[in-house]
């Protein structure tokens, strides 16, 4: 409702062009530095999908990328150690609860980095929303929107409609200030139903259309159960887990196979994560249910994944100490990354340790690679965000090429 | 990939003349803003505000003894009747803790007591006089939000029944102390497993970032101290042993971390006990902190996802001044210039909007429903289409997980899925049976699966039924070029004002019904 983009009247008639066209506030440096751009670049930039996972209310990645070779891990977790982690080098080793992985893994189409936070002290936050606010503004002020938003505005200008998908409930904080994107969770929900069929829908558009700005939703919603009766998308050829994650991966994964050529889509992870108690017998749970929902999708799209990036994130890690069965809020957490160009098999960035002096505050995992230059290798080397451009939706310079971790080819 | 262009599309669905019929209005198409969707109807702008949806009755009585009044009367309803109905309809939202769990060992069903709950609370929010209070029952289940698949189930109807739905319209201090001693915060939260040596920290985080004073007016050492002061606060939890003092909240002495805090500045000695946490407690209740956070949530709630500081700043002096009264917050609020200013500033939530659309239908009195499930209410049934449709827009009642309970802003709610599963339960809605209460007036009892729009829009023109629709369904008029598009809709290739077959205009209305009440006329707040 807040995402006001205007159509004007030749929208309105003729030529009718979706929600899209970030033609008003769209800094008119985005046009020329889109257009700059060298065709190869837009055309690989118009073929790649690039998948946001947020792992929502902060996991413990450290029991789930166990580092079973530091000393420490096993003092300040003294109940809840992993005690026989798959393992993956002769530091690393994963959750077993996380071994449908493996084999991916092992492909060389996924890795990790690990120790990944907000490099900055005054960004560093313990509250699960402020701390998602921060990540998903991907910036502690001086920015609008979402990084995913400002992403959007900075890819060539398209008329596609499901440019940008947030395969969830609501539109993701991330991707705040594009105003084309649109929410599913279901497609083969995306009808009204009625017996009135097409008619109908065109009354509610046109009648969203006369509304302006307060219409704009509506309008959209109207538009997408249009384009879809032309191109209905096909169903999953897996089973994927009946979780938030499965159903946002499965819907991210009919739209690629579909051709609607979405440039991102947002899914939440709503995993049980925030396991202040209990910790153990819930991973048990939400472990598996993570990694079954990831493989599906991997499997899925087959060789289509050459042309995808997944990429995992979750607000900030969980406290280096367990407590009473569980972990408090922490610092650093980890990322996955999954997707044809992948450098897999491996684990990316630098581990920080967990004595005494390495830890921050004395509590947390010490953030060694900024998030913000995770995202950012990915914009740069997938979606084709030039540097300059890297810069604005990132400021600050975390983003920047000298602090990439060059986990992609 | 959107080959069809608006014409061609209008044009295939049945709008002969759709260059011309847009053509004609695309500089209102432009025009309109939120403020001006909504118009300038003081009286029904308060009801959007603070019911679950205006309905012909409840405007009738606004305009008849004025809004101050009509204020004054909602502050201090309580509609007994519904409420009686409530319990004897969902008797499982009667028992006290030990009692549903004794229900549950005997043969009775957790599963059926989330039911109850959820079935009464969409019941009072339906039928309630007192709509106001219902509205501030939902903002207080948000504001101390608790997961019922996180708890055991009694908890959480404790936490309703004695907690919130008491205070709803009392002592800002009076809840917030009475959240803090109910089992079912202590147990979400997980403060029941805080205790010295093992201190668990989500009470005391989230007790100040979201219950009182607000991120960034305390710091992380601060919210230290909170959790050791609060350690060894839980509940008698273990069965079948205490049955009978089953959810009773219990303070375990041996459990609390005894050595000294400094807590908001203040020195909390070594060797304190239970007395520390009300101590603490009245430290953050008469924080100026806290009066802003509950004046500005209030703000954001009943004027605008974005409120304006003055007045935020002067509800929290009222706050301070009356001690925490919620009534005279909320008259401040609802008297103030800036509510008058925010017609349109708000987007109704999946829940308001749907049962808005049960209220506007005329579906707004007990007897209407008696006997049916035809919406999951009010025999509770999981499969009914308003709770299936409120579970897939993301707005089942008590089903959000988070502790700071389901959002109140256009930016979460203004989005394509959450409409989808709006419009979809309209469509049902308006189809089904209960269209024979649509444009009712005066109201007539259903029939047995009658349809008879026909009959009770007592419209025999196109141009006679969207004027009925409008005036029943939106309580306003619409702009000429909304209503020339309804009546081309209803009208299509014949006259306006010819006399139609009744079955094509039943069918025609239906249609315009449901995309009225899909359309921002109807979901603006």
């Amino acid at each position: 409702m807040s995402l006001n983009l205007r159509t004007t009247l030749s929208n309105l008639l003729p030529t009718a062009k979706p929600a899209a066209a970030p033609a008003t506030t769209a800094a008119p440096a985005a046009a020329p530095a889109a257009a700059a751009r060298s065709t190869v670049a837009s055309k690989s930039v118009n073929d790649h999908t690039l998948v946001v996972v947020f792992q929502r209310f902060a996991a413990d990645w450290i029991n789930m990328l166990v580092p079973y070779g530091d000393p420490d891990y096993a003092v300040l977790r003294p109940n809840l150690k992993v005690t026989n982690p798959v393992v993956l080098d002769s530091f690393f080793g994963l959750n077993p609860g996380l071994n449908a992985l493996k084999p991916i893994y092992d492909a060389g189409r996924l890795g990790f980095v690990t120790a990944t936070g907000w490099i900055p002290l005054d960004s560093r936050d313990r509250s699960h929303f402020y701390a998602q606010t921060l990540a998903e503004a991907g910036a502690r002020a001086g920015v609008t929107g979402g990084w995913l938003g400002r992403t959007m505005l900075r890819t060539p200008a398209t008329d596609n409609i499901w440019s940008a998908i947030a395969a969830e409930n609501s539109i993701p904080a991330s991707l705040q200030g594009y105003p084309g994107a649109i929410a599913v969770r279901d497609f083969a929900d995306l009808d009204h139903g009625s017996t009135m069929g097409i008619a109908v829908t065109a009354l509610i558009e046109a009648v969203a259309e006369l509304a302006g700005p307060p219409g704009d939703t509506t309008r959209n919603l109207a538009q997408g159960m249009r384009a879809l009766t032309e191109t209905p998308p096909p169903a999953p050829t897996v089973t994927y887990p009946n979780t938030a994650l499965g159903g946002g991966l499965r819907v991210a994964a009919q739209a690629i196979r579909a051709g609607m050529s979405p440039r991102v889509v947002t899914v939440n992870s709503e995993d049980d994560w925030d396991t202040h108690v209990t910790q153990a017998s819930r991973h048990a749970v939400s472990l598996p249910n993570f990694a079954n929902a990831l493989v599906a999708f991997h499997n899925d799209l087959g060789n289509l994944m050459d042309k995808v990036t997944v990429v995992t994130m979750t607000e900030f890690g969980r406290k280096a100490r367990e407590n009473f069965g569980g972990t408090d809020h922490g610092t650093a957490s980890s990322m996955l990354v999954m997707g044809g160009g992948v450098i897999g098999g491996r684990v990316h960035g630098q581990w920080p340790g967990l004595s005494p002096q390495a830890l921050f505050q004395n509590e947390d995992l010490e953030p060694t690679t900024d998030f913000r230059a995770v995202l950012g290798e990915i914009l740069a080397k997938r979606l084709g965000v030039s540097l300059a451009d890297l810069e604005q939706v990132f400021p600050g310079g975390y983003a920047g090429q000298g602090n990439w971790r060059n986990f992609l080819a | 990939m959107l080959t069809m262009n608006r014409r061609a599309f209008l044009e295939a669905a049945g709008y002969t003349s759709a260059a011309g019929l847009l053509g004609g209005f695309w500089q209102q198409a432009n025009a309109m803003t939120p403020a001006q969707v909504a118009g300038t109807d003081q009286d029904l702008h308060l009801l959007r505000r603070i019911s679950f949806g205006p309905t012909d009755t409840a405007l009738a009585r606004v305009r008849k003894i004025g809004r101050a009044a009509y204020i004054e009367e909602q502050l201090t309803a309580r509609d007994l009747p519904t409420g009686l109905l409530a319990a004897a309809l969902y008797p499982r939202i009667d028992t006290a803790g030990a009692g549903i769990y004794l229900t549950s060992l005997t043969g009775g069903n957790p599963e059926g007591h989330i039911l109850d709950l959820q079935s009464a609370a969409i019941y009072k929010a339906l039928f309630s006089s007192a709509q106001l209070f219902e509205v501030m029952v939902d903002f207080w289940n948000d504001h101390f939000n608790t997961y019922i698949r996180k708890n055991p189930v009694p908890l959480k109807i404790d936490f309703d029944r004695a907690a919130i739905r008491p205070n709803a319209m009392g002592n800002f201090k009076t809840l917030l102390k009475k959240t803090v001693r109910s089992a079912d915060m202590l147990h979400y939260l997980d403060n029941w497993l805080n205790r010295k040596g093992q201190i668990n920290e989500n009470y005391a985080r989230e007790l100040l970032e979201l219950h009182t004073m607000g991120k960034g007016n305390y710091t992380e050492a601060d919210m230290k101290a909170l959790a050791r002061i609060l350690s060894g606060l839980g509940y008698i939890s273990d069965l079948p042993l205490s049955v009978a003092l089953y959810g009773t909240v219990q303070f375990n002495a041996t459990q609390h971390d005894t050595s000294q805090k400094t807590f908001l500045g203040q020195n909390f000695p070594a060797g304190g006990g239970q007395a520390e946490i009300d101590r603490a407690l009245d430290l953050i209740l008469d924080h100026p902190a806290t009066a802003k956070h509950i004046a500005g949530k209030l703000c954001r709630r009943f004027v605008s996802d974005n409120p304006p500081a003055l007045l935020v700043n002067a509800v929290a002096a009222t706050f301070t001044s009356t001690g925490g009264d919620i009534k005279a917050m909320l008259r401040q609020i609802l008297n103030s210039a800036e509510f008058a200013a925010s017609t349109g500033a708000k987007l109704k939530r999946p829940q308001d909007a749907m049962i808005g659309a049960l209220r506007a239908c005329g579906i707004n009195r007990v007897d209407h429903l008696a006997g049916t499930d035809m919406f999951g209410i009010p025999v509770a049934n999981p499969a009914g289409l308003l709770f299936t449709a409120l579970n897939k827009a993301g707005h089942a009642p008590f089903m959000w997980a988070a502790p700071n309970g389901y959002p109140d802003t256009a930016d979460y709610w203004g989005n394509t899925n959450s409409m989808l599963y709006q419009q979809k339960y309209l469509v049902k809605l308006v189809e089904g049976v209960s269209y024979s209460y649509i444009l009712a007036r005066p109201l007539i009892l259903l029939q047995g699966g009658q349809s008879v729009a026909g009959n009770v829009t007592r419209a025999k023109t196109p141009r006679e039924a969207v004027d009925n629709a409008i005036a029943n369904l939106l309580f306003q008029p619409l702009p000429a070029s909304v209503r020339a598009l309804a009546i081309s809709f209803v009208a299509q290739e014949a006259s306006p004002d010819a006399v139609m077959d009744p079955a094509t205009l039943e069918r025609r209305v239906k249609g315009l019904v449901f995309a009225l009440l899909a359309s921002p006329w109807f979901l603006l707040r």
